[in-house]
C-alpha cells in the first residue's frame, strides 16, 4: 500500500522494455516537447514583457513601440507609491481580504465538499447545483441590493463587507473542485487508518487530505487570485484607502489630466502586483510538494 | 425658522455681491448666521472627482477660516465619472446624508433632480447674470435650478499655426486645408469618434452647427428627425468617406486624439482647452507651433457642446442652508479665480475671460470665452444615460458606413423616443 | 454558512423581486408583473438582448473551446518533470494572476492602431473600429487570460492518475494517442468538466473586456453589458433585474444541458 501512494504522487522514471527504440522515440518526442514548452512560455509571457516594457517607460516614451526600453525609466512605480496613493496600505489590504477569503473558503469548502463527497443522502445533487446556481447571477445585479443591506448593518468600508461576498463567490467553485478530487480518493484508506487506531477526522487529515492536495492547492491559487483580483465589490464597499484593496487603488490611478489614462502607472501597478503573487504561489507550491510525498510516504 | 433662512440667503447673496464688486477675501460672506442645529447651519461634507492640483482644500481652507462654525470636509472621489456617479447613487438611494455637497457633471444633475435627490437652489444665489447661459441652462430642470454651476467647458478647434496660414472657420474651409496635411504626410481631422460619451458630444457639435436638435426644449418630445439632423451627421460621415477623418479616429476618445496631434501627426483637432498644456510643454513636438481657434461650422464658427460640473446640495442633507453657501461661494470670483489658475480649469463667469492676469498664463481663454457664449448644453432630461446611448450607436452605425445617415436619424429618432419614456 | 447564504441569496431574491416593477422616477415603483419580461424578449429592446445573447453565446463557445485545448495542453506540458518546470509554472501563472482591469487596459493598448500589434506585425488595422476584428481581439485578449485557469485545475486532475497505470498500458503496448484517450482523458474528465463548466459560467456572464475594449459597440454587446448599463448606466433596477433573472436563466439551462450531456456527475464515484 505505500508503495501505491507513494507512486502517486512521486514520479520515478519509467522504465522501458526497449531502451533502444524508447530512446530514439523519446528524443523525437523530446524535441517537440521542447517546442511546445517554448511555445507556451512565448504564449504566456509575451503580453507580460511588454507590460513591464511599458512600465519602465517615462511619459515621452510611452507611445513609442520599442520592444526594449532604451531609456528605462522608474517614474511610473515612484508614481504607483508616492504622493496621495497610498499603494503599499491598498497590497496590505488586499492580502489581508484575499488570505482570509482563502482560509475561510477553504475550511468550508473542505468540510463541505468531505460530506458532499463521503456522506450518502438525498439533496446531494440539489446542494451542488444550489451552490453552482449563485455563480449563474449576474454580478452587477447584486451589487445594489448587497450595498444597501451592509449600508444598513454599518459594513460599508470595513474587511468583511468584500471578504463575505467573496467567500460566497469563491465556495461554488472550491466545493465543486474539492468534491470531484475527494470522490476520486481511495477511501479503503480511511477504514485502514482507523483500523490504525485514528478517529475518523485524524484519518482524514492524515491520510486521505495528502493524496487531495494537488486539488486543494489548486482551489487555494484560483480562490486567493480570484480575490485578490476581484473589483467590482470591492470599488462599491471600500470608501476610503483604509480598506481599498489594490485593484481599485489602481483604479483610482490617475493621468496628468483627467482624460488621460495613466497607463504607465497602471502597468507598473500591474506588475508589482502581479510578481509578488506568483512568487508566493511557486514557494508555496514547492512547499506543498514536499509536504505531500511526506504525507504520502507516511501513509 | 422659514424667515431666518431667507434672512441668511439674502446676507449671503448680499455678501457674495460684495465679494463680486471687490474681489476681497476679508469680506465675511454668509458667516452672519450662529451655528445651531434646526437652522440648517453647520459642518458639510463636499465631494469632488479627484483633485490633480490641490486646488480643492486650497478652496476649502479658505472657507473654513471665513466660516470656523460651517466646517467644510473634504471627501475625494475617483477620478472616473461613472465611479463617482456610482458613489452618489448607492449613497442617495440608501438615503444616506454622507454628501451633503455633491459634484454633479452637468449630465447628471436632471436625472438626479427627478429622483428628488437634490434640493432646489435660488436662481438669485446661483444663477446671477455674469453666469455663462449655457451652463445655467445646463443645471435647470423643470424650471428649478438643482445645481450652482461651477465648472465649465467647450471643445476647441486646434490647428498647427505653422502649417495653416488662417484657421478654417467652416467645414468647406476646413476640408479644403486637408491638402495640406496631404503634403505634410498627416492626417487632417479628428474629433471623439469612438463608441462612448464624446460621441455624443461630437455629434451633438455637427447635428446642432446644421440647425438640429435632439429633443425638445422641455425635454419630453425628440426633434431629431429633421432634415438639418441629417446634414449634421451627414458632415462627418462625408469626411470620414472622403479621408479628411482618418479610420483610425473611429476608435478615438480624448487622449488618443491629443496625442497624435501632440505628436505631429494630425493637422486640426477637436478637442477640450487641457490639450493646451501638454501641446506647450517643454519637449512637445509643437510647442509654438499651434493655436486653438473656434470649432468649424457650416457657415461660421461652430456650436460646442457644453461639459462641465454643478455643485448640487443633496436632499438628505442636515446642513442645507450652509450648503447652499457654500455652492454659492464656490462660483465667487475669489473661488472661480483659483478654478482657472490651480484646477486650470473653464470658470462659469464671463468676466474671467477678459481678466488679464488670468490671460498670460492660459491665452486661449478669449476664445474659449467667446465659444461659451454660444455653446448648447446636451439635451436636459432625467434619462440622459439612455438618450446619449441612442445617439451614440446610431451616429457611431452611420460613421462607420453600415447604414445611411438617413437610416441612422430614423432610428436615432425612435430610439430616443423610447429613451425618454 | 448561514452568512454566506444570506449574503448570496438575499441580493438575488431582491434583483428577481424587484423585476416584477417598473421603472418610473420618483415616487413608489408599480408593480408590472412580467413586463419587464416582456419588452426583453420581444418588445422594442427584443432585437438588441437576441442580438447580446447571440454575441455572448458565440464569445462563450468560441472562447471556451479555444481555452481548453490550449489549457489542456499546458496542462500535458506541465505535468511532466523537467528541467525549468517551476519557470514555466510561473510563466502559466502570470495571465491570470493579472488583475482583469489591467489585462484589459493592456490589451487596449496593445489593439490600439497605433500600438505594438499594429506596430509589430506591420499592418494598419483599426482593431476596435470593426465587427471582426473587435471580436478577435476580445477573443485573444480572454483566451490568454484564462486559459491558465483550465489548465491549472487539468494539471491538477493529472497529478493524481497514479504512473503505474500508464505502465501498465505501456508494458500492454499502447501508444502514445492510446494512452492518452484511454487513461489520461477519462480519468481527467471530473476536473476537466468541472474546469469547463466554471469557464462556461464566467463566460456567459462576460464584461470587462469588452467594456474596456470595444465599450460593446462593433457588435460586442454582451448580455452582461445589457445588465450593466441597465442598472448602474440607466438606473432601471426592475429592468435590469428582469435583464439579470434572464441572463441567469440562460446560464442555468446551458449548464444543467452540459451536466446532463455529458455527465458531470460528482456524486457517484466514477469507474476506474
Amino acid at each position: 500500500m505505500s508503495t501505491t501512494t507513494m507512486n502517486r504522487t512521486r514520479r520515478p522514471l519509467t522504465t522501458d522494455a526497449t531502451p533502444a527504440r524508447a530512446a530514439r522515440r523519446r528524443s523525437l518526442a523530446g524535441a517537440w516537447f521542447y517546442v511546445a514548452i517554448a511555445l507556451i512560455v512565448v504564449f504566456c509571457i509575451l503580453p507580460f514583457y511588454w507590460m513591464i516594457v511599458s512600465s519602465l517607460k517615462g511619459p515621452r516614451d510611452i507611445l513609442d513601440n520599442q520592444l526594449i526600453p532604451w531609456h528605462p525609466s522608474l517614474v511610473n512605480y515612484e508614481a504607483v507609491f508616492g504622493g496621495q496613493n497610498t499603494f503599499a496600505l491598498a497590497l496590505r489590504n488586499s492580502g489581508v481580504i484575499a488570505g482570509s477569503v482563502t482560509v475561510i473558503a477553504l475550511v468550508l469548502g473542505i468540510t463541505a465538499s468531505y460530506a458532499l463527497a463521503r456522506l450518502t443522502f438525498r439533496a446531494k445533487n440539489a446542494i451542488l447545483a444550489g451552490f453552482l446556481a449563485t455563480s449563474m447571477f449576474p454580478g452587477v445585479a447584486i451589487l445594489t441590493p448587497l450595498f444597501q443591506l451592509f449600508a444598513n448593518y454599518g459594513w460599508i468600508d470595513t474587511y468583511r463587507a468584500m471578504v463575505i461576498p467573496d467567500i460566497s463567490f469563491a465556495l461554488p467553485l472550491g466545493i465543486w473542485i474539492l468534491t470531484s478530487f475527494f470522490r476520486e480518493l481511495p477511501w479503503e484508506l480511511e477504514e485502514a487508518a482507523r483500523i490504525d487506531g485514528c478517529t475518523p477526522i485524524q484519518a482524514f487529515r492524515r491520510v486521505l487530505l495528502p493524496l487531495a492536495m494537488p486539488g486543494v492547492f489548486t482551489t487555494a491559487i484560483l480562490v486567493f487570485i480570484a480575490a485578490w483580483n476581484e473589483f467590482m465589490i470591492a470599488n462599491s464597499m471600500s470608501q476610503t484607502p483604509a480598506s481599498q484593496p489594490v485593484t481599485v487603488a489602481i483604479a483610482q490611478f490617475t493621468g496628468v489630466s483627467q482624460y488621460d489614462q495613466p497607463f504607465g502607472t497602471q502597468m507598473a501597478a500591474g506588475v508589482i502586483v502581479t510578481v509578488p503573487l506568483v512568487i508566493v504561489v511557486l514557494a508555496f507550491q514547492r512547499k506543498i510538494v514536499s509536504g505531500l510525498t511526506a504525507g504520502g510516504l507516511k501513509g | 425658522m422659514r424667515g431666518r433662512r431667507d434672512l441668511q440667503i439674502g446676507i449671503a447673496t448680499i455678501g457674495i455681491a460684495v465679494l463680486a464688486l471687490s474681489g476681497c477675501s476679508s469680506a465675511k460672506s454668509g458667516s452672519s448666521a450662529g451655528a445651531s442645529g434646526d437652522s440648517g447651519v453647520g459642518p458639510i461634507t463636499f465631494a469632488s472627482g479627484k483633485d490633480l492640483t490641490g486646488a480643492m482644500p486650497q478652496l476649502i481652507a479658505k472657507w473654513n477660516d471665513l466660516h470656523p462654525d460651517q466646517k467644510v470636509t473634504f471627501i475625494e472621489l475617483s477620478a472616473s465619472p461613472d465611479d463617482q456617479r456610482n458613489s452618489f447613487v448607492q449613497d442617495l438611494q440608501a438615503k444616506s446624508s454622507k454628501y451633503d455637497v455633491l459634484w454633479d457633471d452637468v449630465v447628471w444633475t436632471a436625472e438626479f433632480a427627478a429622483h428628488g435627490w437634490l434640493e432646489p437652489l435660488d436662481p438669485a444665489q446661483v444663477g446671477g447674470s455674469d453666469v455663462l447661459p449655457a451652463a445655467k441652462a445646463s443645471a435647470t430642470y423643470d424650471g428649478k435650478m438643482y445645481g450652482a454651476p461651477f465648472m465649465t467647458n467647450a471643445g476647441l478647434l486646434y490647428y498647427r499655426s505653422d502649417l495653416v496660414p488662417k484657421p478654417p472657420t467652416t467645414w468647406a474651409e476646413l476640408e479644403a486645408d486637408c491638402s495640406i496635411a496631404k503634403a505634410h504626410n498627416m492626417d487632417c481631422y479628428a474629433g471623439q469618434f469612438n463608441q462612448y460619451e464624446g460621441l455624443t458630444v461630437n455629434a451633438a457639435e455637427a447635428i446642432n452647427d446644421f440647425g438640429g436638435s435632439f429633443l425638445s426644449a422641455d425635454g419630453k418630445s425628440v426633434t431629431v428627425d429633421s432634415p438639418q439632423a441629417r446634414a449634421g451627421l451627414q458632415q462627418l460621415v462625408d469626411m470620414f468617406k472622403n479621408g479628411s477623418i482618418p479610420p483610425a479616429a473611429i476608435t478615438y476618445q480624448e487622449s488618443q486624439g491629443a496625442d497624435a496631434f501632440t505628436s505631429g501627426k494630425l493637422l486640426f483637432l477637436r478637442n477640450w482647452p487641457y490639450v493646451y498644456t501638454a501641446g506647450s510643454a517643454d519637449g512637445s513636438a509643437i510647442k509654438g507651433k499651434f493655436g486653438m481657434t473656434l470649432l468649424p461650422g457650416q457657415n461660421g464658427p461652430g456650436i460646442s457642446s457644453l461639459g462641465g460640473i454643478d455643485l448640487g446640495v443633496s436632499a438628505y442633507s442636515k446642513h442645507k442652508t450652509t450648503a447652499k453657501n457654500w455652492v454659492a461661494w464656490m462660483q465667487s470670483p475669489e473661488a472661480q479665480k483659483v478654478l482657472v489658475s490651480v484646477m486650470n480649469q473653464a470658470s462659469v463667469l464671463k468676466s474671467l475671460y477678459t481678466d488679464s492676469t488670468l490671460i498670460a498664463t492660459s491665452p486661449y481663454l478669449p476664445t474659449l470665452g467667446q465659444q461659451l457664449l454660444t455653446a448648447n448644453p446636451r439635451p436636459v432630461t432625467p434619462n440622459y444615460n439612455a438618450v446619449s446611448l441612442a445617439i451614440q450607436k446610431n451616429a457611431y452605425a452611420a460613421l462607420k458606413g453600415n447604414v445611411s445617415v438617413d437610416a441612422a436619424i430614423t432610428q436615432m429618432a425612435a430610439d430616443l423616443k423610447q429613451a425618454i419614456q | 454558512m448561514m452568512v454566506l447564504i444570506v449574503v448570496i441569496g438575499y441580493p438575488i431574491g431582491e434583483a428577481i423581486v424587484r423585476s416584477l416593477f417598473g421603472d418610473s422616477i420618483g415616487g413608489t415603483p408599480p408593480f408590472v408583473g412580467l413586463s419587464n419580461y416582456v419588452s426583453a424578449l420581444s418588445g422594442y429592446h427584443s432585437k438588441e438582448f437576441w442580438a447580446s445573447a447571440g454575441t455572448t453565446y458565440f464569445f462563450t463557445a468560441v472562447t471556451v473551446t479555444l481555452e481548453t485545448l490550449i489549457g489542456f495542453g499546458m496542462a500535458l506540458v506541465m505535468t511532466r518533470a523537467f528541467r525549468g518546470r517551476g519557470l514555466m509554472r510561473a510563466s502559466v501563472l502570470v495571465p491570470w494572476a493579472i488583475p482583469t482591469a489591467v489585462t484589459a487596459v493592456l490589451w487596449k493598448w496593445s489593439f490600439d492602431p497605433a500600438g505594438i500589434i499594429n506596430a509589430v506585425t506591420g499592418s494598419h488595422i483599426v482593431w476596435t473600429g470593426s465587427e471582426w476584428p473587435s471580436r478577435t481581439a476580445i477573443i485573444i485578449a480572454d483566451t490568454w487570460k484564462t486559459s491558465p485557469f483550465i489548465a491549472l485545475l487539468i494539471l491538477a486532475g493529472l497529478q493524481v492518475i497514479p504512473e503505474e497505470v500508464y505502465e501498465a498500458a505501456r508494458i500492454d503496448g499502447a501508444g502514445a494517442w492510446q494512452r492518452f484517450r484511454l487513461i489520461t482523458l477519462p480519468l481527467v474528465r471530473p476536473a476537466l468538466l468541472v474546469a469547463v463548466l466554471f469557464r462556461l459560467l464566467d463566460a456567459l456572464r462576460m464584461y470587462d473586456l469588452p467594456a474596456i475594449l470595444t465599450n460593446g459597440s462593433n457588435g460586442t454587446t454582451t448580455l452582461s453589458i445589457l445588465v450593466v448599463r441597465a442598472t448602474l448606466s440607466q438606473l432601471k433596477p426592475g429592468y435590469g433585474g428582469a435583464l439579470s433573472t434572464l441572463t441567469f436563466v440562460f446560464i442555468f439551462v446551458t449548464a444543467f444541458a452540459f451536466v446532463r450531456l455529458l455527465g458531470v456527475n460528482l456524486v457517484e464515484r466514477s469507474e476506474k
